[in-house]
């Protein structure tokens, strides 16, 4: 079977610095030569620290930001080179959650006019038909009917992003790329949301690209996971398999950093040296050798890994 | 755009006290020349002259006295008034006009392809503003030659737009950044409908409360052009030239002088506070979003 969504060797870069008049324009690999797949009703979290370029990977792949090159692939169909009309029609296929639940939604319209809004830009409802369609998305967030005629200002931050995610609802959509939806929201109310993202799955066999930097968020509902590190995936295995073992260093030093509630439990720390580089002018070799515990030198700091061709992926030469 | 912030601005106590200045010189303006027996330009001298032979002061027929012309001041006082309000809220409507449209358009094409439309606009903004604006609007006029209420209001609308096109632009960029913005294109809204939807009722309010503020400006440069005899022609009432005729008797009639100057001291600070009202009530909005 295709998969809902399949990206090959997708790039995004931007250009930084360099007005008119100054040369020696530089450039931002955000994402570089990323290959994933999404599989209807399936979950896949993509997580790595801020600033690995996971929120642009998830963009691109909605044609939010145009990627450099590569190929993104919806439902067997090559999306990347779609524009106007066609490409309006695919958007009511893939909807987006995004992190912020107060720059997302439009301080001075009303929760009906937000979460019917790609109802009325394709012409599919309006006035009383649009409030019949709405009431039934809010009833399924979770929110009361009476919530239609209020604005944002009104809501909490759980409440807005169940508004959020009533708008990405209305089309009907296959995929959602949630660009860590939870991680602006309280802990008690971030399980709330997560379980209603889980409840809408599989009752619509919705299919997520799930972005986060919170393993234990990842852990409780991705089928899949792969991980980020500076603009490449460095490591892609089924969820069990990665929370069983991680073959890349980077994989293993992210999830010790996971807190666990128990004071007394041992454990065992395995950190990280240094910053994250920048991504303006990346490590030779393996972006992550300058803070890799396994690095050789002579092989990390001059070679690229390749993500290998196995069921448990990994980009690295000294594997676990 | 929602009538709340500026229900709540007109309430406001600054909004309330910019009101009532208005509301008094508005009342000037409709109500001034039926106080009055005669025209704005009618000499009247068939009253005489007072003891040191000059224009009567206050009486029953000139309840504002008459100015070296002898002419009714209250009536031109009246018609002043009436010319700078019209003048200076046209004049604005135009400048909001061109910065709303010239300020959408280049914040929404700043960084982008096009961006070079943003580049255009923000550099003859960048000209424009680096003449002295007095200067500016004086060259335009002495360039059309001497001129009608038509010209004065093209003048001033032509050039007062440049620092709320910035402003606009600004917003526009900002708004860009939203998330509510990227929903929107990710939902398949065309950027005529984003701009629509969402960028122009949340310009809408900085737009309203700095054009506002902006025709306190419009009537200090009419009187000012007025002043300077770059404005329109004589006899034509208005505040800025009353004041500058009322100057040569500054000594011995006062009156000539503080009249005009009064009228344009209360419609400045009436615009003046009524636009700060609306910039905080809709400031406030904005942080409640």
């Amino acid at each position: 079977m295709t998969p809902l969504l399949e990206a090959s060797r997708v790039s995004v870069h931007f250009p930084v610095g360099g007005g008119w008049l100054s040369r020696g324009r530089r450039v931002v690999r955000a994402v570089d030569d990323v290959s994933l797949s999404v599989a209807r009703g399936e979950t896949l979290a993509l997580v790595g620290e801020s600033g690995c370029g996971k929120s642009t990977l998830g963009r691109a792949l909605l044609r939010l930001v145009e990627p450099t090159s590569g190929e993104v692939r919806f439902d067997g169909a090559d999306i990347s080179r779609l524009d106007g009309a066609a490409l309006r029609q695919l958007r009511r296929r893939m909807q987006i959650v995004f992190q912020d639940p107060y720059s997302s939604l439009d301080p001075r319209m009303t929760v009906r006019d937000i979460v019917g809004e790609g109802l009325v830009i394709h012409g599919l409802a309006r006035g009383a038909a649009l409030d019949a369609q709405v009431a039934p998305l809010l009833e399924r967030v979770g929110l009361p009917r009476d919530a239609m005629g209020r604005r944002p200002h009104a809501f909490s931050g759980g409440q807005r992003q169940r508004i959020g995610i009533a708008r990405a609802l209305a089309l009907s959509p296959e995929l959602i790329v949630c660009d860590e939806p939870t991680s602006a929201l309280d802990v008690s109310v971030q399980a709330q949301v997560l379980n209603l993202l889980v409840e809408l799955q599989r009752e619509l066999g919705l299919a997520y690209l799930f972005i986060s930097h919170d393993l234990k968020v990842v852990e409780h509902l991705a089928h899949r996971v792969a991980v980020m590190y500076l603009g490449r995936i460095v490591e892609r295995a089924s969820a069990e398999a990665l929370f069983a073992r991680r073959r890349h260093p980077y994989s293993d030093a992210l999830l010790s950093a996971v807190p666990v509630p128990d004071p007394r439990a041992k454990r065992r720390r395995l950190t990280v040296a240094g910053e994250p580089p920048s991504p303006l002018s990346p490590p030779s070799g393996c972006a992550f050798h300058p803070r890799c515990p396994r690095a050789q030198p002579g092989r990390c700091d001059v070679e690229v890994p390749a993500l290998s061709d196995e069921e448990h992926a990994v980009a690295c030469f000294f594997p676990a | 755009m929602t009538p709340r912030p500026l229900a709540r601005a007109l309430a406001s106590g600054r909004g309330r006290a910019g009101l009532a200045l208005l509301g008094a010189v508005v009342a000037l303006a409709l109500v001034g020349p039926w106080l009055s027996a005669y025209g704005p330009n009618h000499s009247d001298f068939a009253g005489g002259v007072d003891a040191s032979g000059g224009p009567l002061g206050p009486s029953a027929a000139h309840l504002l006295g008459t100015d070296h012309l002898f002419r009714d001041e209250l009536c031109r006082l009246a018609h002043g008034a009436r010319f700078s309000l019209l003048v200076a809220v046209s004049a604005t409507v135009v400048s909001s006009a061109i910065a709303a449209l010239v300020g959408t358009l280049a914040g929404w094409t700043a960084g982008t392809r096009l961006g070079a439309i943003d580049h255009a606009a923000m550099r003859l903004v960048d000209v424009l503003l680096s003449f002295p604006y007095l200067l500016l609007v004086m060259a335009i006029g002495a360039a059309l030659d001497r001129t009608g209420a038509l010209t004065v209001l093209l003048v001033l609308g032509a050039t007062g737009w440049l620092g709320t096109a910035r402003i606009v632009r600004a917003k526009t960029m900002s708004l860009r950044g939203e998330g509510y913005v990227e929903a929107a294109r990710a939902l398949g809204g065309t950027a005529p409908y984003v701009l629509r939807a969402h960028v122009a009722p949340n310009v809408t309010g900085t737009l309203l409360a700095l054009s506002v503020a902006s025709v306190a400006s419009m009537i200090l440069a009419e009187s000012v052009l007025s002043y300077l005899a770059v404005g329109v022609e004589p006899p034509t009432a208005t505040l800025g030239r009353m004041l500058q005729e009322g100057q040569a008797a500054l000594t011995v009639r006062p009156r000539l002088v503080a009249l005009p100057g009064a009228v344009i001291l209360a419609s400045v600070v009436g615009f003046g506070l009524v636009g700060e009202a609306l910039r905080d009530a809709f400031a406030a909005e904005d942080r409640r979003g």
